[in-house]
């Protein structure tokens, strides 16, 4: 098994006692698996991929593993690709590729050809000596994808990586991703709170129903690859799901909204 | 426009002969007090003199600064403690640490230097502090995922995320650092542009008191704007912080 979570619970102690994020999370995610986490804002979707980043420390009594080797710290073998804004903005493109692999110690005549590799993957040799602030939100994201992928991790966390981006960008990358997703048999542990990004991409779909974060259901998606984002059958699972898991997005809207 | 009207104004005040002439010197007079300044060559010296004694003392309070503002920023116990001290300090005018200077150091080159250093090393600490604790916490989470370790972090992430801060810090710190070197420089025969403040005192020369004034002026908006405000310009648009003031 890639990554194992066990009876993985999360409780955030606030200001007005502990609230419980996350409750008997069990997950298993196998090599080469792409598998989405699915759920409204706040259901904790989000401290799972920090617990397996080792960002955040689960409750005693879980087990979370990598390659059976129990996660503690951050580290490179378990690359979180963030909402936006996380490029280093005092780099140009191809330093922000190599922050990982120079950090790694990575052979030094090595590094430079690598990164430049990866960023053709995502189609940004071009852009290499460009300036973080110059590129477009689109483009930073594929610059943050190829800066993960470069460090080959065992596995890839993505967190809503595609949700601040126009709809025509998110469908060209989401496209792209699938393709290196394709290419580099990567194991994938993908956030999203829509459910047609989780239905194109994953090859498992996770519900997450809200505080506490638990898992609801879980859906297999058997459609064939590379998938198309017109696929009428992609629309009929997602409009499955979507009323599988109405209940939980009505009441996720109630306790965000004021009237009852 | 403004400038224009301060211009006729004072001259206006002058052809009133309300004050006497070396009281009350018109700016045709200040101006060629200046000139002549420079073509004798003693506004020249006085200038290389008082930028060298300030790029020395800027310098190394630059380094202290960071260094102590690093330290600070690293260690929270020492920021509760050191904290609040440092903030006292900063508000003690520097001039005041002079009468120490002399007393460690005596009349000498190094006791306009001392004063010089902690004038501004205390702004650059504080603003270096305050920097690091305002880093976006996503800069961090990158840095420990990315495995980013040790110094490497600092250097890498740490300082440069900083660095917005820490240029707002030297702004201050240069502002601090070039009013205690006048002060200090007027209190004996330094020969900086301070010195040079005081001699045109001492020969009743308003002319040149207030050529030497416009001149230390000079150099101060000079480095302000020209100098670190260039820079401070260049970090927050590639750091994609967006400023208003444009």
């Amino acid at each position: 098994m890639e990554l194992a979570l066990k009876d993985i619970s999360k409780t955030f102690c606030i200001k007005d006692g502990p609230v419980k994020a996350l409750e008997n999370i069990n997950l298993d995610v196998e090599k080469g698996e792409m598998v989405c986490l699915l759920g409204p804002s706040g259901c904790g979707k989000t401290t799972v991929l920090n617990i397996i980043a080792g960002l955040e420390k689960p409750d005693s009594g879980g087990y979370a593993a990598v390659k059976d080797s129990r996660i503690s710290l951050p580290g490179p073998d378990r690359v979180l690709i963030f909402q936006q804004d996380a490029l280093l903005p005092w780099m140009n493109v191809i330093n922000n590729v190599e922050f990982g692999l120079k950090n790694k110690k990575f052979p030094r005549d090595k590094i430079r050809p690598l990164a430049e590799e990866f960023l053709r993957m995502v189609n940004l040799f071009r852009f290499r000596d460009s300036y973080i602030h110059t590129l477009s939100g689109g483009m930073k994201q594929r610059v943050a994808l190829a800066r993960a992928l470069v460090l080959n991790p065992t596995v890839l966390l993505m967190d809503e990586p595609f949700s601040s981006l126009d709809a025509q960008t998110r469908e060209l990358l989401q496209d792209l991703l699938q393709k290196i997703w394709m290419i580099t048999g990567k194991t994938v542990v993908f956030v999203t709170h829509n459910i047609r990004e989780a239905v194109f991409l994953g090859d498992r779909v996770l519900v997450f129903t809200a505080a506490p974060g638990r898992i609801k259901k879980e859906f297999r998606i058997d459609l064939p690859r590379p998938r198309s984002i017109n696929d009428l059958r992609l629309a009929g699972i997602t409009n499955s799901i979507r009323q599988e898991i109405k209940d939980e997005i009505d009441l996720a809207m109630r306790s965000e909204t004021d009237n009852e | 426009m403004f400038y224009a009207f301060i211009l006729v104004l004072w001259e206006l005040l002058f052809r009133a002969s309300i004050w006497p002439d070396y009281l009350f010197p018109s700016p045709a007079g200040v101006f060629s007090a200046l000139v002549k300044g420079i073509y004798d060559k003693t506004f020249i010296i006085g200038l290389l003199v008082s930028l060298k004694r300030i790029l020395l003392g800027y310098s190394v309070s630059l380094v202290l600064g960071v260094v102590l503002g690093l330290l600070l920023g690293s260690f929270k116990v020492l920021d509760d403690m050191a904290g609040p001290l440092l903030l006292g300090i900063r508000t003690l005018p520097s001039i005041c640490w002079l009468p120490i200077g002399l007393l460690w150091f005596g009349l000498s080159e190094k006791a306009i230097l001392f004063v010089v250093i902690m004038g501004a090393a205390f702004s650059i600490a504080l603003a270096t502090d305050d920097g690091i604790k305002n880093i976006p916490p996503i800069y961090l989470k990158v840095a420990s995922t990315m495995g980013a370790k040790g110094p490497r972090r600092y250097l890498t992430v740490i300082l440069p995320a900083a660095l917005p801060s820490i240029v707002t810090g030297m702004k201050l710190g240069w502002a601090f650092a070039w009013r205690s070197l006048m002060a200090g420089e007027m209190l004996f025969v330094s020969l900086g542009l301070g010195h040079l403040l005081m001699m045109g005192r001492e020969l009743n020369d308003m002319k040149q008191v207030l050529a030497v004034m416009i001149l230390i002026v000079a150099v101060g908006i000079t480095v302000d704007r020209a100098v670190l405000g260039k820079i401070e310009q260049q970090i927050r648009k590639r750091w994609g912080i967006i400023s208003l003031e444009t």
